[in-house]
């Protein structure tokens, strides 16, 4: 009985902690969100300002003057054509190495998830030079070819170890009933890979909606997508913090609902299938 | 026998044939390219390109800049991954031990890891500010004075370190968490009553068993926290005196900003040659186990 109470305590305790770790991670996040609401005053008070009167100043200011909209749709039309041609790509690729006997297949695995190690600067350099020689600088069409490049190899990986967890009787069953190669792939894969496909889709329509380096560098003006912009107002005049900080939120919103609805497959995406969650 | 329906090596590789051809021309040709460019002296800003052999890796290596920056790097991974794998680790195993798995509070605790970087670097940035920003009203609260966040070199390593472990300790977490859930049971119940303590069954159960995850966890940190850009890209530029130049923003600076394309391009190649043999040694075996 004393055992046992114990034991309630210990948990209770626990519980108690990982609440406030929990609450200390989601400060600076929520800082934000304040902070996009604050009067100029309230924002650069040294004391810091914890109950205000709300204001839309700095929302007003971003859309009339840094033409968000704008921007916005780069980068939904960005993230969602990535999304889809790497499940595109990434999809028959995954089958192909899970279910065909592929000379060197482990050597494979290991060149694409090295290319995955490749610092993204590292070719973001070459980049700038080549994607101006074939006339694709300054084009929405390069972000969406590079954000693919860079999220293929997590999607093959990840899809892969998907695609292995279904029973290959599947398959079998399939080609007994006429099915080639491609129709498995169609008729047995494809429907029965839709959690992976998910959690694939969200990782990359997140990891290119928040890609700086290559949009700040081979895109510019009407056609940047929105980190660059946050970027932009960092070094404008000084920082205009307000609107910077609605700004952010602006970026973020998207991201922190899409991260809710994943969460239960996230330890296994972020290791590539590695893991399983 | 081989039969019509047969699956062979080689229709495999038609499946994986339009990811491969994408792979090869929009990411390997340029880093060919880029090889290609860190033989010459290629810089945008003149028109002459000629063959130079190893002179620009020699230039690289004996300068200042880049050993300053590899040593920053070293630094800024060591002192963050350390910390995210001990608070990671201390925090999953603090979630193991209550009886429900708290789904939401996992759910929250994921958001600093994918919120969007340039956001992260930027409220950050804010809540450093030595005039206003409530981290040094916090430190001026408890004592330590008025601490010159971002402009001081010592602090300002210590905030960019700060911030990469809020932004990655979940990182850490999940994966741990995983790894701890998906351990059996009885071995835990075994040495409850054997008897055995909370640190022995730490120390002598629970790490042996999750060896694998911590090192496939810490290999795929090290892996990410190289290519470390964004946050500190808004944050510090690598200021104040160079103090958070870490080797990336050195590369983006040479490449992109002094448009020296054979440096960047030549310094990017020592950077991979090491991210290589660092993963020769850790995923080959990782991969090879799973």
């Amino acid at each position: 009985m004393a055992e046992r109470r114990r034991k309630g305590w210990r948990e209770g305790a626990h519980v108690v902690a990982n609440m406030m770790i929990v609450a200390l991670f989601l400060f600076p996040l929520a800082w934000m969100f304040l902070g996009a609401f604050k009067a100029q005053g309230d924002l650069l008070s040294p004391t810091p300002v914890w109950f205000f009167t709300p204001t839309l100043e700095h929302w007003q200011f971003i859309f009339e003057n840094w033409n968000v909209e704008r921007h916005m749709v780069n980068s939904v039309i960005v993230s969602v054509l990535t999304t889809l041609l790497t499940l595109a790509l990434g999809l028959p690729a995954a089958y192909g190495l899970a279910r065909f006997p592929i000379a060197g297949k482990d050597a494979i695995t290991f060149e694409i998830l090295s290319l995955k190690m490749i610092p993204p600067i590292a070719a973001v350099v070459p980049l700038f030079v080549l994607t101006r020689q074939v006339g694709l600088y300054n084009t929405l069409t390069v972000l969406v070819l590079l954000n693919t490049a860079f999220q293929l190899p997590f999607a093959i990986l990840v899809l892969k170890s998907f695609v292995e967890e279904i029973p290959s009787e599947i398959d079998e069953a399939a080609r007994v009933d006429g099915c080639g190669s491609f129709g498995v792939l169609w008729r047995a894969i494809l429907p029965l890979s839709v959690p992976g496909l998910i959690c694939c889709a969200v990782f990359v329509f997140i990891f290119s909606w928040n890609e700086f380096m290559i949009a700040n560098t081979l895109v510019g003006g009407d056609l940047r997508p929105l980190p660059p912009i946050v970027g932009l107002a960092l070094t404008h005049r000084g920082i205009l913090w307000g609107p910077a900080l609605a700004l952010g939120v602006v970026v973020l919103l998207p991201v922190l609902a899409l991260t809710f609805a994943l969460s239960r497959y996230m330890a296994r995406g972020l290791t590539f299938g590695a893991v399983k969650g | 026998m081989i039969g019509p329906k047969a699956r062979t090596g080689r229709q495999g590789l038609w499946f994986f044939l339009p990811a491969a051809v994408f792979l090869t021309v929009v990411l390997i040709y340029p880093l060919v390219y880029s090889l290609y460019a860190s033989f010459t002296n290629m810089r945008l800003t003149s028109p002459i390109t000629r063959f130079v052999g190893l002179d620009t890796y020699a230039l690289v290596l004996s300068s200042e800049l880049f050993r300053s920056s590899v040593w920053i790097t070293v630094v800024f991974l060591s002192c963050a991954i350390t910390l995210e794998f001990l608070i990671g680790f201390g925090l999953a195993l603090s979630f193991r031990a209550m009886r429900h798995t708290h789904p939401v509070m996992r759910a929250l605790l994921m958001l600093p890891l994918m919120a969007t970087p340039v956001s992260v670097g930027l409220v950050w940035k804010l809540m450093l500010n030595s005039d206003f920003g409530i981290v040094a009203y916090a430190g001026q609260q408890l004592g330590f004075g008025n601490i010159l966040w971002l402009a001081d070199p010592f602090f300002s390593m210590v905030s960019v370190i700060a911030m990469d472990v809020w932004q990655w300790t979940p990182f850490m977490f999940l994966i741990l968490l995983a790894g701890l859930e998906g351990l059996p049971e009885d071995v835990f119940e075994a040495a409850e009553v054997d008897g055995s303590g909370a640190l022995d069954q730490l120390l002598h159960v629970t790490l042996p068993l999750m060896s694998r995850i911590i090192v496939i966890a810490l290999a795929f940190r090290v892996m990410f926290a190289i290519a470390t850009f964004d946050t500190v890209f808004v944050l510090t530029k690598g200021g104040p005196a160079r103090a958070t130049d870490l080797i990336t923003l050195l590369i983006q600076r040479e490449g992109l900003v002094n448009l020296n394309v054979a440096l960047a391009s030549a310094m990017s190649f020592l950077v991979l040659l090491m991210v290589t043999v660092f993963s020769a040694f850790t995923f080959k075996k990782v991969l090879a186990n799973g």
